[in-house]
């Protein structure tokens, strides 16, 4: 998987470390000072993940949990996310990663102690706030090599009334199935149509096998979101959301559904160019978008609420309760 | 015309002897013939940004190959051996230049970094290892001036030496004539496949302006990346004949093609423009014209209406009481029929 490890000299010691870099005898770990003195420091082209990945570990600097936009997530409680990770081993055809970074190799942060020390003083001052995993990173792809969300459930359970989620497409929950459910914990999977996911979800599990991690998590006990989220328009796309929609809801109640955002595919300027350039035969190409109010390249207001709303009513028709779902409006963007 | 482009002129004589050039008399190190160049620039960065814009600047260059020899920073690779190279990044005296520039090579494996001086210690080399495989002197400014001019380049590097506390060692001039042969070999059995890639050249059916032609190219091409189908096929579907024979300006018969192929594009767009339309006939039908965001961005209008007379005014104030403005608030939050 990963053509090189560099490892910074003030981790090499940590469990963490040692377990991830234990996954991969074959490649001789390399020892640097810091992280950000090679990751990122030349502009390294974002396909080159597919042949040339390289690892890095290190220890996260600065803030360690940044607060969300406004309105991020359901309800009105504060949101924050913490930066566990940089970079996805998947290859979504419309992910922001590829023009955010300048380098998609992947850095994990295993100083996991300190995030979580950070986000305790947080939940001090915002007991009933919200944590997000996942930000710039899957939360679950790597975790059974990171193996890091024993502590985090500890935190949680020792503050139950501020929340988690795991925002994920992978169906890779092998590190999380024994631990114990708990009612603040939300893993969330990113669906699609199983047509839409197979076109533009590169390399990831297919909209079946999330379906059937998401059957696995509800019945042990655990709390499932969902995003839908981006949406790609197609004159078939409500036909193929409403298969997946009605097979979701023969898996989960509203009872272990934490909500459902609903989003459409928008794209900074940078991130539309990347795509351009990665992925000049895809569809996501053969859209009417157009520059919008801040400049990024979404559809037009009336057809991107069009859409919102006729996946909104899918959910609704299909038995979600209303107070369940959620739009992302342009704001959260 | 390609343009082969090398640093010494030990590394090209082969090339000079067996490609039958002839010396610029403009350009020191240039030689050219029909549809082949191959230019010296001397051993550097500044030395490549000297010479090779000026040559894109006089001769028409579609493709750049860079041929010479280099150091290895991967205790991988092999001494003698010819690597094609991926992306090339730069190196200034104590940090990575932040561009890189890819070759059009699709299946090369190394990466070469450029550096503004030679390798002459092993700190250097190790400092250097973590971008690329393999280390020289000019291929970043290749890969900026060429991108600059929109020409592909590839790159290919005979692996001389070991960078390290060995390079200072090492003298090319005594080998110079073998490692010459060795690159001229390889780029005979490059030929096939680095002919130009076929660029597919727009062909505007009405003469247009700049903007209008932006606008038509990104239609047709995102329709024909849809549907599978030739701009050919896509202008006989949406009725080009029947357009072009309209007796029109050429300017509306233009603006009635582009918004055929918008239309096709997204017949949403046009269901949302005909549902305006509607709820606006109350001021039109008076001669009232509406501007509204073409982009259906923002959800302000504009009126305007030349008045003559008190029926006008009346006719107007009429409109505007009886005009419902939640209608088109609705629109704007999708709320309309398909």
């Amino acid at each position: 998987m990963f053509k090189r490890i560099f490892i910074e000299e003030s981790v090499k010691d940590l469990e963490y470390t040692q377990n991830i870099i234990n996954h991969f005898p074959k490649v001789e770990p390399e020892y640097i000072d810091k992280v950000e003195n090679i990751w990122g420091r030349v502009k390294k082209p974002y396909l080159q993940k597919r042949e040339n990945l390289n690892l890095f570990i290190g220890r996260k600097e600065g803030q360690l949990v940044k607060e969300a936009p406004n309105a991020y997530g359901i309800g009105s409680e504060k949101h924050f996310y913490y930066i566990h990770a940089y970079n996805c081993i998947y290859e979504c055809k419309y992910c922001y990663l590829q023009g955010y970074f300048n380098s998609p190799d992947i850095v994990l942060f295993v100083n996991h102690d300190e995030i979580i020390s950070q986000m305790q003083s947080i939940a001090n001052e915002y007991n009933d706030c919200w944590f997000h995993a996942g930000e710039y990173s899957d939360s679950m792809a790597l975790s059974h090599i990171t193996n890091e969300w024993a502590a985090y459930w500890s935190f949680f359970k020792r503050n139950p009334t501020n929340k988690l989620e795991l925002r994920t497409k992978s169906v890779n929950i092998k590190s999380i199935e024994n631990l114990e459910p708990l009612d603040n914990i939300y893993i969330s999977f990113t669906l699609a149509g199983h047509s839409e996911g197979k076109q533009f979800d590169y390399k990831c599990p297919s909209v079946k096998a999330r379906l059937n991690a998401i059957q696995k998590l509800v019945d042990k006990g655990f709390k499932v979101g969902i995003h839908f989220d981006p949406i790609v328009y197609s004159e078939e796309c409500f036909k193929n959301y409403e298969i997946v929609i009605e097979q979701l809801s023969n898996i989960i109640s509203n009872s272990d559904l934490g909500y459902i955002s609903i989003g459409v595919v928008r794209f900074t300027k940078p991130v539309y160019k990347e795509v351009q350039k990665n992925y000049p035969e895809s569809n996501l190409l053969a859209q009417d978008f157009t520059k919008s109010f801040d400049g990024k390249v979404r559809y037009n207001h009336p057809m991107r609420m069009w859409i919102l709303n006729n996946i909104k009513d899918l959910c609704i028709q299909n038995g979600f309760l209303k107070e369940k779902i959620y739009l992302c409006m342009e704001d959260d963007f | 015309m390609q343009l082969i482009v090398m640093a010494h002129r030990g590394e090209a004589q082969t090339f000079i002897k067996n490609l039958d050039l002839k010396a610029d008399k403009n350009l020191n190190g240039l030689y050219t013939a029909d549809k082949l160049g191959v230019l010296i620039t001397g051993e550097g960065i500044y030395n490549v940004f000297n010479k090779l814009p000026y040559v894109f600047g006089k001769h028409s260059i579609d493709k750049v190959i860079n041929l010479g020899i280099a150091g290895a920073l991967s205790s991988k690779l092999n001494l003698g051996e010819v690597y094609p190279i991926r992306t090339s990044y730069g190196f200034n005296e104590v940090s990575p230049k932040f561009h890189s520039f890819s070759s059009s090579h699709t299946e090369a494996e190394m990466d070469c970094i450029t550096t503004d001086q030679r390798v002459l210690n092993n700190q250097y080399a190790k400092e250097l290892n973590p971008f690329a495989h393999i280390v020289d002197r000019e291929l970043w400014a290749i890969g900026n001036c060429c991108k600059e001019h929109n020409i592909s380049f590839c790159a290919y590097k005979l692996i001389s030496d070991f960078a390290g506390d060995n390079t200072a060692c090492f003298d090319i001039k005594e080998r110079a004539q073998e490692f010459s042969e060795s690159l001229f070999e390889y780029y005979q059995s490059l030929n096939v496949s680095i002919n130009n890639e076929d660029t597919i050249d727009i062909e505007y059916p009405l003469q247009m302006s700049f903007s209008n032609k932006a606008r038509y190219k990104k239609v047709i091409q995102a329709i024909a990346l849809r549907e599978n189908k030739s701009h050919k096929k896509i202008l006989c579907e949406i009725g080009l004949d029947h357009i072009v024979s309209q007796d029109i300006k050429t300017k509306n018969k233009v603006s009635l093609l582009i918004n055929r192929l918008e239309n096709k594009l997204n017949p949403l767009k046009e269901v949302i423009e005909k549902t305006l339309d509607k709820h606006f006939s109350s001021f039109t039908d008076i001669g009232v014209k509406i501007n509204i965001d073409p982009k259906l961005e923002i959800q302000n209008f504009d009126l305007s209406m030349k008045i003559n007379s008190q029926t006008n005014l009346s006719k107007l104030k009429d409109a505007i009481e009886d005009f419902d403005y939640s209608c088109i608030e609705k629109i704007w939050n999708g709320e309309f029929d398909v």
